[in-house]
């Protein structure tokens, strides 16, 4: 007898794509928030944060269509702010693992995410982008397709502010520093402090070309590619998405 | 009411759900109202043997005397004559004038809140009120309490609050009080957990106590318990909840928790996370709705290293025999299961009716709701022979190292 998930990490193929990225540089999104008018014509009939290890923090959410009957358009949306990219590979797997249909499957021909799993009839995504993974599944009676409402919520994990929104966005982060060890290492520990309004979380979003970020419990990490310069850009967001801060670093690793 | 220390005498410690504790004192003196409104739960193991106590506090008027014996009997509707629906004795004249009496005495009855008398009375005890004329809480004895002999259910009581001021002195009334019980086999079992602290929410919720001991009233054993759960989650299927085939039968409510926050929304008619389920749902309902009374499920998966190939099954909310939607097989499937969850061990399945007759392969199919059968080995003709066929057993093997209890949220 073979455990369930290691054979469906070799059903799925896990070590194809594990680790891939589809972007330019490498995204790390930390404390995930979904505003209320993520998708366009629904309004939010719940979102549940939950955060009970050992699972990582996610948002259960289901949306639904103000003017449709109750039960025709529901969209349902779970986002897991996963460690890593790596994490989030490993998860996404585990998750195709609560899912009974057998049609479903990687599909390299939907241009959205790092990697995506779907089956016939539009009407479940499973997804993959940097740290995050997504499973998004038409809830109601009425047939949704989803695809394109995937396509937006993607666009949005990987959308950096735009410059008229930038100069208009207060300084939320006071603070941005790297402890880099002394001797040669991969790894340098990230310094974030933020100035967040009372009750006003913010998410932020972690760009490198040069690295890549990842959490170890409460502590934020960089890894770098290669020895050499490395450099970090972060963005704040608030709940409704507005641009709430920025900051840049750059620093050597040995 | 007990908080602290309430395992000791049978009680368990509860939340209304998942955003509400329940508070202590349930029953509070022109806040609690309806039965609704202060509900406590007994395990029947914990009960049997030794003699249910409440504890209650009192205060007293300037006028009462500093001690008092202090007793509460049930009020209970009067049931009526045993010979009423008898037209041949009922419509005589003297008949009629017995009927009539007992019914002004059943209307006066209701419009006092009777209830059941599954808890019995409470046994007079003394209480002595302190200088600010309050008392500390004293703990009664109930007498005459039949929540063991009548299993799992959900018992609602009025109690007439009576004192004396000695024991020659006539019984007055000064209080009524309305409590819903709750009566479960045993103690709670994970996820549900016993903890001290109010603010765990893992704690049994009353909102799942209120489903589960209807679905399983009169229950004596948890093997009966589970069974008339898994009836009853597999009923909901009469449009309240259906499988998931359109979304490919993901995991609508357990994944990867037991969101029964949005179940117990749908149970209620709203919206919940809306009309599809899959096996892993249904695993996680029974398991912890029967675990709420004191069953011992788990939930956990059988799989192999490809989808395995079904027999033609009848998925809850569907009334059509097919191979799961037209897939031909499952990718996995989860149910609600025994001790280790291997193949020797009961499963609890209310995602699906199996062909119950001889050939499970071929019409015409005999309904069977797998409820505590052993999942089996090939060609025992047990859950396994019935589910997948022959071809498909090999990939449709017991993962007892999926065997889970998700918390609930």
């Amino acid at each position: 007898m073979r455990d369930f998930y290691p054979s469906l990490e070799a059903r799925h193929a896990l070590e194809e794509w594990r680790g891939r990225t589809r972007l330019d540089e490498n995204l790390f999104v930390w404390r995930l928030l979904l505003p209320p008018d993520q998708f366009t014509g629904f309004v939010p009939h719940r979102i549940q944060h939950v955060d009970r290890p050992p699972w990582p923090p996610m948002i259960q959410s289901l949306w639904r269509r103000p003017s449709a009957a109750m039960e025709s358009a529901l969209l349902h949306l779970d986002a897991f702010e996963c460690p890593s990219r790596e994490a989030a590979h490993d998860l996404l797997v585990r998750l195709l693992g609560d899912v009974q249909s057998p049609l479903v499957a990687r599909d390299e021909t939907v241009p959205l995410g790092d990697v995506v799993f779907a089956g016939p009839g539009d009407s479940l995504l499973l997804f993959a982008r940097a740290n995050l993974v997504c499973v998004l599944r038409s809830a109601g009676r009425g047939r949704l397709p989803i695809t394109g409402l995937a396509a937006h919520l993607d666009a949005d994990f990987v959308r950096k502010p735009e410059p008229h929104e930038r100069a208009a966005a207060a300084p939320a982060i006071t603070r941005l520093e790297a402890e880099v060890p002394a001797r040669k290492a991969r790894f340098a520990t990230l310094r974030m402090e933020a100035a967040e309004p009372a009750g006003s979380p913010l998410m932020y979003k972690f760009y490198s070309r040069s690295g890549e970020v990842l959490r170890e419990d409460d502590r934020l990490l960089y890894r770098a590619i290669r020895p050499g310069a490395q450099d970090v850009q972060v963005y704040a967001a608030a709940g409704d998405r507005g641009h709430a801060g920025e900051a840049s670093l750059s620093f050597e690793l040995v | 009411m007990y908080g602290l220390g309430a395992a000791e005498v049978g009680a368990l410690r509860l939340r209304r759900n998942a955003a509400e504790p329940l508070q202590v004192p349930e029953w509070r003196e022109g806040e609690t109202m309806s039965h609704r409104d202060s509900m406590a739960a007994y395990a029947i193991a914990g009960t049997s043997g030794s003699t249910i106590t409440i504890q209650a506090s009192f205060t007293r008027a300037a006028d009462d005397p500093p001690n008092a014996e202090i007793r509460a009997l049930p009020i209970v509707a009067p049931q009526p004559p045993s010979w009423w629906l008898e037209p041949a004795v009922s419509a005589s004249p003297a008949a009629i004038s017995v009927l009539y009496a007992w019914y002004l005495r059943f209307l006066s009855a209701v419009a006092a809140g009777a209830a059941g008398d599954a808890l019995g009375a409470v046994k007079p005890g003394g209480v002595t009120f302190g200088m600010n004329g309050t008392s500390g809480f004293e703990t009664f004895e109930l007498e005459g309490s039949r929540i063991a002999e009548r299993g799992v259910g959900v018992h609602d009581v009025t109690w007439r609050w009576q004192y004396r001021p000695d024991a020659g002195a006539p019984w007055r009334d000064f209080a009524e009080s309305r409590h819903r019980f709750y009566a479960v086999l045993d103690v709670p079992k994970a996820p549900w957990v016993q903890a001290d602290a109010s603010t765990d929410t893992q704690l049994p919720w009353t909102d799942v106590l209120e489903y589960a001991c209807r679905w399983a009233t009169g229950a004596r054993t948890a093997d009966e318990a589970a069974t008339l759960v898994t009836i009853a989650v597999n009923a909901l299927g009469n449009g309240l909840i259906e499988y998931g085939c359109p979304i490919l039968a993901v995991s609508q409510y357990s994944m990867p928790f037991f969101n029964c926050t949005a179940f117990l929304e749908r149970l209620r008619g709203e919206i919940g996370n809306g009309p599809y389920v899959n096996c892993s749902d249904c695993a996680t309902i029974v398991a912890t709705f029967a675990n709420a009374l004191g069953c011992d499920l788990w939930q956990s998966k059988m799989a192999g290293l490809a989808p395995f190939a079904l027999n033609p099954i009848r998925a809850i909310g569907s009334p059509t025999w097919q191979i799961a939607c037209g897939w031909g097989g499952f990718n996995y499937h989860e149910v609600a299961w025994k001790g280790a969850c291997t193949a020797s061990e009961q499963i609890f399945d209310a995602c699906l009716y199996v062909d119950g007759d001889a050939n499970p392969a071929l019409a015409p199919h005999t309904p069977l709701l797998p409820a505590n059968i052993p999942f089996g080995f090939f060609g025992d003709g047990l859950y396994r022979d019935r589910l997948a066929s022959p071809v498909g057993q090999v990939n449709c093997e017991p993962q007892p190292s999926t065997r889970q209890r998700r918390s609930v949220i």
